[in-house]
């Protein structure tokens, strides 16, 4: 089971890679990271939305109301310039963690 | 028997009485709930079990006030988007404006002098009752426009506009510091309220 730390520190990252691809909603994105990860990462639902929101306050999202299919009103999300700048900020840091980590795994078994 | 739409009322009431707000957040809750409900009921799963579980999963409703105050930043009290926190910060602006001039038209007619003739009594109580009138109506627009109504918007625009106007026509009587002030202010202000950029209520939401 993946610590929640690591859990509350990866959701801005990956909400931002997500929304690079394009516009979401808040039920798809934590469907998409809970398949994109096997299952192994599951957010607590309610919990996404203060991170959404806190993320828009920031500037790095902006949202609008549409419908879904079936007439439901539905907030989108989509990326800003600011949250582009800073899902690659979010990406240097990470591959420098990995690289970092991967390098350490590889001594060990050498 | 279990009765999905009597349920999902009975739990937005449990949210809005933890101080959960509509449209935002509910709104967005309400949907996640929903659109997961659906997706275990086309799995198989009892409707309410899967409504027992989503919301289970979805947390309690002071848990997620905190979080939502935590997200909201110091000035969340104003309101949830840029667009409610705008027109709350105008609408408080606006109301202190009126009430300023609606008190000072009060004093003036209790101090009017007592040897008027009845001629100048009568047009000086019907100017005090229109202006009076005039910042009655810009107080409720002012109040309408904090609790994010689209009507408070159209009220202020109107009068701003019309203060702007009796602005420039002071200008051409005599120019002073404190009345360019105020008609530059007036046009700044009558600007933004026209402009594209003015923030729509979240009343406008639905």
């Amino acid at each position: 089971m993946i610590r929640k730390e690591l859990v509350a520190a990866s959701a801005e990252p990956l909400i931002l890679s997500l929304l690079s691809k394009g516009e979401s909603y808040g039920y798809a994105i934590i469907q998409e990271v809970k398949a994109r990860s096997g299952g192994k990462l599951q957010w607590t639902d309610g919990m996404l939305y203060p991170v959404l929101h806190r993320m828009e306050r920031r500037g790095l999202l902006k949202s609008r109301w549409g419908e879904s299919e079936t007439g439901r009103k539905r907030k989108y999300y989509s990326i800003k310039k600011d949250g582009k700048t800073a899902m690659v900020k979010h990406h240097e840091q990470w591959s420098l963690i990995h690289s970092v980590l991967a390098g350490l795994q590889k001594e060990e078994y050498v | 028997m279990f009765n999905l739409e009597q349920s999902i009322a009975e739990w937005r009431q449990q949210m809005l009485a933890a101080g959960i707000q509509t449209p935002v957040p509910l709104e967005e809750l309400e949907s996640h709930l929903r659109e997961e409900i659906e997706r275990q009921v086309e799995m198989g799963v009892d409707a309410q079990q899967a409504f027992e579980m989503t919301v289970s999963r979805i947390g309690h409703g002071t848990q997620l006030k905190e979080e939502f105050s935590k997200a909201a930043g110091p000035f969340g009290f104003l309101g949830n988007d840029k667009f409610s926190r705008v027109n709350r910060i105008l609408g408080a602006l606006w109301l202190a404006l009126y009430l300023h001039g609606f008190i000072n038209v009060c004093l003036v007619v209790g101090s009017r002098p007592p040897l008027w003739s009845p001629g100048e009594t009568t047009v000086f109580f019907l100017i005090c009752l229109s202006m009076l009138a005039l910042y009655g109506v810009g107080i409720s627009g002012s109040v309408l426009l904090l609790t994010g109504a689209k009507w408070g918007r159209n009220i202020v625009r109107v009068l701003a506009a019309f203060s702007l106007l009796c602005g420039i026509v002071s200008l051409f009587k005599s120019i002073s510091i404190r009345e360019v002030t105020f008609s530059l202010f007036d046009l700044a202000t009558v600007w933004f309220l026209f402009s594209k950029s003015f923030a729509r209520p979240t009343a406008s939401a639905k």
